[in-house]
This record gives structure tokens, sequence and C-alpha cells, in this order.
């Protein structure tokens, strides 16, 4: 049975420094080599204090047995802030996994950790011996960092060494950012005010720090103060002054970190701790005038005949050691073998073989140092090499001295070209991925919802060279995370997975990762302020963190601003549902308060009246009332226009008026009394309430005689005649209520003479405009066919029969349904 | 000619146009002014109201001879206008010229009642087919 293929975690803070760069770049290439999955969680440095520095420790948590078997703990950098102890208790949560720490020791848990006394011993001796520096300063590292502190007892090691006093006003505490670089020149210069000739800090930011600092105050770099870093990061080589510095073999540690996870997994036997060497690059910040030049004594050696091909034959070893040791110290990932080749052809040429084939093999292996991302302009180290052996041997043979020298120089400018194209590429990759990038932050930036912000990482990702991401969100904590974006540019079906809802340990839904085939996962947190959202699962392309880190910045700001407007319109549709609940419950209030205030059994003497209202579903503005009096009755028919809760309750304040004015003077003239109602109105739905409602009403007031006097503009009246069993329009006119303040010109009393049996129609527009399928109204010629065709019925009858007629006609109920029927008895 | 900052209101099954007749604003209302309407004419109007404010015109002519239909809060639109123009100085207010025809029911019903209401802005005539 086969085992399934490994899947190993590295715990790193970020990634946009070289320094975690080249040691994910060393966990990658041994995790291809070894067919081993990789999963990188960039969680940054555990509890800084930084800006979004713990913030994004949360992804750490995620990082565990469920997702991965073991574990490579980037210690050097991830526990700057709380020292190895606690950072040993933390990575206790990771058993049962194999572990192994990078750059510090962790109790029980292998290590593998790089020869920093060596190195930064050689780097102040350097100073010390070679330049004849007697004040040195020392910035240190954060104060918990192991190696920062191993770093700094070396310096006082040393100065103690070469009978130099220690002075604590020299030293500075840092922690490791360029900053505490610039902070440090600041405190002992302007501080302190004391003098020194050369400052060593415990890494390269640092050192970068204060080489601006310094020539910010118009110290020139050597000369005034010579300046040493640690770590050899790519900074350093293009600073004002190139900076000498103690290269760590970063990807190594890399390499071997896995390998150790590996062994462990494997069961083998295992060494607790693995020291790898390192190595003083001297360049131009330390004083020395050359660059990138192995640190050796020019080699004082003869052939016995004196020849170069004896000095070639008796050293060969000795040389091909030196070339190989310059390969391997500018490009670590380069076959180191190219060196016996280089060796031969420049011995070959030199004795007169064919020309070229020296400069062929060089180039060569120069693209494939490009390719791999080294350090090419160092090669030049291999040239000085080559030089330094046969320079000896050439003194008395002035053709091949020249030759050689023709070769030399061909192959320095072969160099010096392959760098600058180097360079150049790297340049045009870099803004390539900016440009990338920006159109990425332009298009997430511009969207609302998640689903845009999805979309906008799927277009901009294979731009970038990533071919797979995984996009989760956290749901009710974080142990639930739910799928938002399934991208695989090799598989489209991914995206089935989309919306899927799985343990947050697993990184992504069950069926995804493929067991066929192995693959490195940059993971990364998406948080927003101290809001931690989910996480990002990038297939690694390119091989600068910047890009990933970058598009983690652009997908956790949108992904925080969709989520916001997601909250938003949520919230906004809950209260518009809240709101609709409440308005219809108000509606229901108000409909009951206008059905129950209409009087639907009249007892008059001398009439038969029916009436009805049947409300439409929004609250209407129908109004009716019949209101007896001695030696009468009043009647008054309306419709506010338009539809809800104002409406109703204008056409209740119309109710109450005309009540009260009918009662109190009930033989005044219709048209005066609807001017008052008009007044009343208009000041309270105008002036105090701000509305704009206005009202059609009819107000008439019918004597005992049959004598019928109205005012007021609303449909027109229908009466039946008992003597010839035909209707008439009577037209009502007027002017509306509540529309201007004074009706006074626009309103007349209008008279009309009942007889006995004659039967009045009063109805609303709900009535007349009632619309069928086909729009068609139902209109007042039909109302009036009706009422002549039933005319002779009971009054409540007559209602019933025209209501059901209306509804047969319409399709649909949009308005109130009135109808108000008096016949006069006599 | 007027440089009519108007533009017609079409929707469906109702078309208002704004036309220049030899100086006069005329808006051409046609079909049913019914609830799908409704929300549009306050605002048309209160623009219309500022157009004929920047031309100082006296009247506006309103054709409604082809309009078969307007529901009541349809018409609340024109009050609202009314009560506009009644709003400012007298030297400023304008006429509404209504070009009607009197076989609508709504509109010998409705018109009239608008007429009342405002008698020196309010102007009722048949439509003749012969423009304004």
């Amino acid at each position: 049975m086969t085992r399934p293929r490994w899947r190993i975690g590295l715990l790193v803070d970020w990634l946009e420094d070289e320094y975690q760069n080249k040691v994910l770049s060393g966990v990658d290439a041994e995790a291809q080599a070894n067919d081993v999955s990789l999963f990188c969680f960039t969680g940054g440095v555990l509890r800084s204090p930084f800006r979004f520095g713990a913030r994004r420790n949360f992804i750490y948590e995620i990082a565990g047995p469920e997702c991965v078997d073991g574990l490579v703990i980037m210690s050097g950098t991830l526990g700057n802030f709380i020292g190895p102890n606690k950072l040993a208790r933390y990575c206790e949560r990771f058993r049962p996994l194999p572990m192994c720490s990078v750059g510090v020791a962790l109790a029980g848990i292998p290590s593998v950790l790089v020869d920093n006394a060596k190195g930064m011993r050689d780097a102040i001796a350097h100073l010390i011996v070679v330049h004849g520096y007697r004040r040195v300063a020392f910035i240190r590292g954060p104060g918990v960092n192991e190696e920062a502190e191993e770093r700094y007892r070396v310096y006082r090691e040393v100065l103690a060494e070469h009978g130099l006093p220690f002075s604590p006003s020299l030293v500075s505490l840092g922690n490791f950012q360029a900053s505490s670089g610039i902070e440090a020149i600041r405190l002992m210069l302007d501080e302190r005010k004391v003098a020194f000739d050369a400052v060593v800090a415990a890494n390269d930011f640092m050192a970068l720090g204060a080489i601006d600092a310094l020539m910010a105050r118009g110290l020139r770099v050597p000369e005034d103060v010579a300046v040493v870093g640690f770590d050899d990061i790519r900074e350093g080589r293009f600073s004002p002054a190139p900076l000498t510095t103690v290269r760590q073999p970063l990807d190594r540690q890399g390499k071997q970190a896995l390998e150790l996870v590996l062994a462990q997994l494997e069961g083998e036997h295992i060494e607790e701790h693995i020291l790898l060497h390192t190595e003083l690059v001297r360049r131009q910040s330390c004083g020395c005038s050359s660059h990138e030049l192995p640190d050796r004594p020019i080699p004082d050696i003869r052939a016995e005949d004196g020849t170069l091909s004896g000095v070639f034959e008796e050293h060969h070893a000795r040389i091909l050691a030196d070339v190989t040791q310059a390969i391997w110290a500018s490009s670590p990932d380069v076959d180191v073998s190219s060196g016996a080749e280089i060796v031969d052809a420049f011995r070959a040429e030199l004795e007169g073989e064919p020309t070229g084939s020296f400069l062929h093999i060089l180039d060569t292996a120069i693209r494939a140092a490009a390719e791999t991302g080294g350090n090419v302009a160092a090669w030049q180290a291999v040239v000085t090499t080559l030089r330094r052996y046969s320079l000896p041997a050439l003194v008395n043979n002035l053709i091949r001295r020249n030759r050689a020298e023709e070769l030399w120089h061909e192959a320095r400018v072969l160099i010096g070209a392959a760098a600058e194209r180097a360079q150049a590429r790297k340049r045009l990759q870099v803004e390539h991925w900016s440009r990338v990038l920006r159109k990425s932050g332009e298009a997430m930036y511009t969207t609302l919802d998640v689903n845009s912000v999805v979309g906008a990482v799927e277009d901009q990702i294979p731009r970038l060279g990533i071919r797979s991401a995984f996009l989760s969100v956290f749901e009710g904590g974080q142990d639930k995370a739910r799928l938002m974006m399934a991208y695989d540019i090799d598989d489209q079906s991914l995206t089935r997975h989309r919306g899927e809802l799985f343990d947050a340990k697993l990184l992504v839904p069950q069926g995804i990762f493929s067991a066929d085939e192995r693959r490195t996962y940059i993971a990364e947190p998406l948080f927003f302020e101290n809001e931690q959202l989910g996480f990002v699962l990038f297939e690694m392309g390119p091989t600068d963190g910047f890009v990933y880190e970058t598009l983690r910045d652009q997908i956790g700001s949108a992904l925080k601003g969709a989520l916001l407007v997601k909250q938003l319109v949520d919230e906004t549709s809950r209260r518009e549902v809240a709101e609709r609940d409440r308005l219809q419950k108000e509606m229901e209030i108000a409909e009951r308060i206008q059905t129950s205030i209409l009087r639907t059994t009249f007892e008059v003497e001398g009439l038969d009246v029916s009436a009805t209202m049947i409300p439409a579903s929004e609250v209407g503005g129908d109004y009716y009332d019949v209101l007896p009096f001695d030696g009468g009755c009043w009647f008054g028919i309306g419709d506010v226009a338009g539809h809800g809760l104002k409406t109703g309750l204008v056409m209740m304040m119309i109710q109450s008026v005309v009540s009260a004015l009918v009662r109190t003077n009930s033989w005044s003239s219709p048209r005066d009394h609807l001017k008052v109602v008009n007044s009343v109105l208009y000041e309270n739905v105008r002036e105090r309430l701000l509305q704009d409602e206005h009202a059609t009403l009819t107000l008439l007031r019918l004597d005992r005689q049959g004598h019928l006097v109205f005012a007021g503009a609303h449909e027109d009246i229908i009466v039946l005649r008992a003597s010839s069993g035909r209707t008439e329009l009577v037209p009502t006119p007027g002017t509306w209520v509540a529309a201007v303040r004074n009706i006074d010109a626009g309103t007349v009393d209008s008279e009309l003479r009942l007889h006995p049996g004659d039967t009045v129609l009063l109805y609303t527009d709900g009535i007349t405009e009632s619309m069928d399928e086909a729009q068609r109204q139902y209109g007042v010629e039909r109302l009036c066919t009706q009422f002549e065709a039933v005319g002779a019925l009971p009054v409540d009858e007559i209602r019933d029969r025209l209501l059901a007629d209306v509804r047969s006609h319409a399709a649909r109920q949009d308005d109130d349904l009135t109808l108000l029927l008096f016949r006069f008895c006599g | 000619m007027m440089d009519l900052g108007l533009s017609p209101l079409r929707k469906e099954g109702f078309s208002l146009e704004p036309l220049d007749s030899g100086g006069t604003l005329v808006l051409e209302l046609c079909g049913s002014a019914d609830m799908e309407i409704v929300g549009f004419l306050p605002v048309y109007f209160k623009s219309v109201h500022a157009e004929v404010q920047r031309m100082r015109l006296a009247e506006v002519v309103l054709d409604l001879h082809a309009l078969y239909f307007m529901n009541s809060s349809c018409l609340k639109s024109f009050v609202t206008w009314i009560d506009l123009i009644s709003q400012l100085p007298v030297r400023s207010q304008y006429r509404l010229r209504f070009l009607t025809d009197p076989h609508l029911q709504w509109q010998k019903r409705s018109l009239d009642a608008l007429r009342r209401m405002a008698m020196g802005t309010v102007v009722i005539e048949t439509w003749t087919g012969g423009g304004q």
C-alpha cells in the first residue's frame, strides 16, 4: 500500500523580505525534490505590537494535523517578540506533528541553525584587523532573539580579544527593522553624542537603516563610518555603499529543515541540531575597494617547472575547490560541477586550444545562475580566483599573459552584462507584477459585493502566474469557513465546491486537493483592522512574496467592504421588512377605524338607505356618511386622492368635521358647510401636517319634502326616477376640498327635486374606474344600466347586485368601492 | 423657437410630449395616466414650472384631448402644480390652458373642479383639432 503524499507546513511571519523568501525557496525546492506538498502559513510575528503584526497570527491556528503532517517553523523571526522559551511552549500545540525550527534552537524540537558566532567574529575581526577601526558600535536585535543575542555576545568577545574597550554608549537595542537602525544612529550621534568609526548591525535591514541615517547627516560610508550587516539580503548589494555582510545559507536552512521533518516522518534517526556555516561577504561598506572577493590571502603557489600547465596539474584540487566555493557562494542553486569545466576550459584555451570554449562555458553557467536567482555579479570572484592562481605562472610568458588578460577582461565584461540583464529582467518582472497588482487593486476596490471581489481575483491571478487559489470566509467563529472562490486554471469543475461550509482546519473542502499532484500553497490570513475574515490559498507562482502579501491586503480590504455592504443590505432589508410589517399593522388598524367609523345600518324617517364601502388592500380615502336630523337627512360622499395612512386620516377628518357641522347647524347650506370643511382641512393638512392631500366631496341635504340641495365636486349623482324607471346623471359642480385655502368662488349650491320612489345612487370612482383584464373601465353608463335593471328591488339588494356586477367586471380591486343609495319614500 | 429644456416622458400606455407651437409651450398628453405614471408626473410638472419661469411664459397649454383617462392620484399632480403657481408673485403667475374632449367623462368631471379651484389660473377649452 502506498502511503499518501506528505504535506508539510511552513510557519513564517511574512514573505516580503528576502530572508523569509529565501528560506521558503529552499523549503520549496526540497519539497519538490521529495515530492511532498507544501503549505506556507504567513501569520506575522507572534504577538507583534506593530501594525497588522499579531492580527495575522490566527492563520497559525489553522495549521494542524488536519492539513499537514509536519511543520517547519521560522523561529528566527516568528519569536522575535516572545523569545525562544515562549515560542517553544507555543509550538506545543502542534504536537504530535514532527517539527523543525529554523534559526533558533527550541527545546525539544530539532533545529537548523547557522554559525552566528563565526560569521560575526569574522566580520568584526575584519573591521579591526584589516581596516584598523577601533571604535566599533553595535546595533543589537530583539533582546529575546537568541541569534541576535549571540551576535552581540560575540561582538563583546572580539573587542576584548583585540584589546578594545567595551562601551555601552556604543550599543543600541534594535528590532531587526530598518527603522531601528536609523534610530540607533540618532541615539548615538544626536543624543549620546558619541563618536565611532564603524557600525556592526545584527542584521542587514538595521545596517541599511544605519547607512541611510549616516548619509542623511552628511557622513560618508565607508570613508567616515564603516558599516557591516548580517544575512546578505539582496537590498544590501544595491545600497549606496554596497553592504559588507555575513552570508547565511538561507535556502540551505530551508532545505535542511524540510529534510529533518521528512526524516522524522520516515522514522529515521536525526541529529537534534544542524549547524550551517556562514561566510563574510566583503563589499564596499567596510572599506574594501573590490567587491565580493573571497576573504583569503593571494595564494603563493608555483609549479616545479614554473609553467601554467604545471600549476594547474599540481594544484588542480585547490584551484577547483576555490572556484567551486566562489560559484556556490554566489549562486547556491547552480550545479557546482560547472566549476571543473570552467577551470579546464580556461587552462586549455591558454595552452592553445581553439578559442571560445571558456567564455562559452562560463556564459552557460552564468545563465543558469541567473535562472535560479543567483547573484550573477558575484561571479567576478570566479574570474578573480582563476587570475590569482594563474598570474604567477604567466610572469615570464608575455604572449600567454596577454591572452589570459584578454580572457579575464572578456569574462568580466560578460559577467557584468549578464548581471545587468538579470537585474533588468528582475526589474521588468517586478514592474509586470506591480502593474497587474495595481489593476487587481483597482478592480477589487471598486466592487461592492463578494462575488465581484471573487471575480476580480479570478481575473487577475492567472496574469501573476498563480495557477490555482481558494478563498474562504469564516462563518460563526473561526472553526468553520465557507469557500467563496475555487479557482484552478486546469480544473474549472472545482467551482462546484463554491459555497461549501467546511472545517477551517482542512484549508479547503474535502475533495479539492488531488492526491496525484504535488503543489505548494501560500496560506494568507484575510483580515481587516482587528477583524479576522478568513484566509486565501494561492498556489505558489511568483517567487517574490510581496505578490501574495499585496493580494492578501487587497482582498482583505475589498472583502471587508463587500461584507459591510452585504451587511448593510441585509440590515436594510431586515428593517424594510420590519417597517413593512409595522406599516401593515398600522394599515390594518387604520382600515379597522375607517370601516368601523362608517355606518352600515340606517334608520332614517322617510328614507330607505343602504351603503357599503369595500376597502382596497391599501387603505384608501373613500368617505360616506348618513346623518339624519329633525326634518331631513344629510349625506356626504367623497374620496381623498391617493392611498395609505395619510389618506385614511384625512378621510376621518372629513367625517368628524362634517358630522360636527351638520349636528350643530342642520339647516345651513351644503355650500357653507363645505367652505368650513375646506378651511379646516386646508389648515390641518397643508399647514399643520405639511401634506398635500385633497379630496372630492359632495354634501347633500334632503328635507322631508324631497328637496335635495348639494354642493361640492364629486362623481355625478345618479337618480333613478320611479316614474320612468330611467336614470338621470346630475353633475356636481364645485371644487375639491383641502387643495386651496379659499373655495368660495368655485363652490355653489345646486338643487334637485325627488319624488316618492325615486332612488339616488352615490358612488366613488373605485366603482366606475374598475378595470377588467383588457383595461376597460366599468364606466358610469354600465352603472346606470345596471341600476335601472335592479332599481325596483329593496335598496340593500340593489347595493348588493350592483356590487356583484362591478366585481364580476373587475380583474382586481385597486381602489375602495363605495355605494350609497337612498330611496325617497315621501 | 423656444429652447426647451424638457424631454418627452414616455411610459407604456402613456406619453407626454413637450412641443413648441409658435412660441407657446404645449404639453401633449396621450393615453391613460394611472398608477404606473403617478410617480413621474409631479417631478415632470415641477421641471415644467421651472422652465416656464426661466422662459417667462404667460401660459402653458395642456392638450388632453387624447388622454383617455387620468386617475385621482395623477390629478393630484395638477393640484400640486397649481399650488406652485399660486405661490409665485402675481406678475410671474402663468395660466394653464387645458384642451379637452368633453366626451371623456373623467375630463368633464375633474377639470371643471380644477378650474373652480383656481379660476384665474386654469382655463378649460374644448379641443377643436386645430391646435390652440
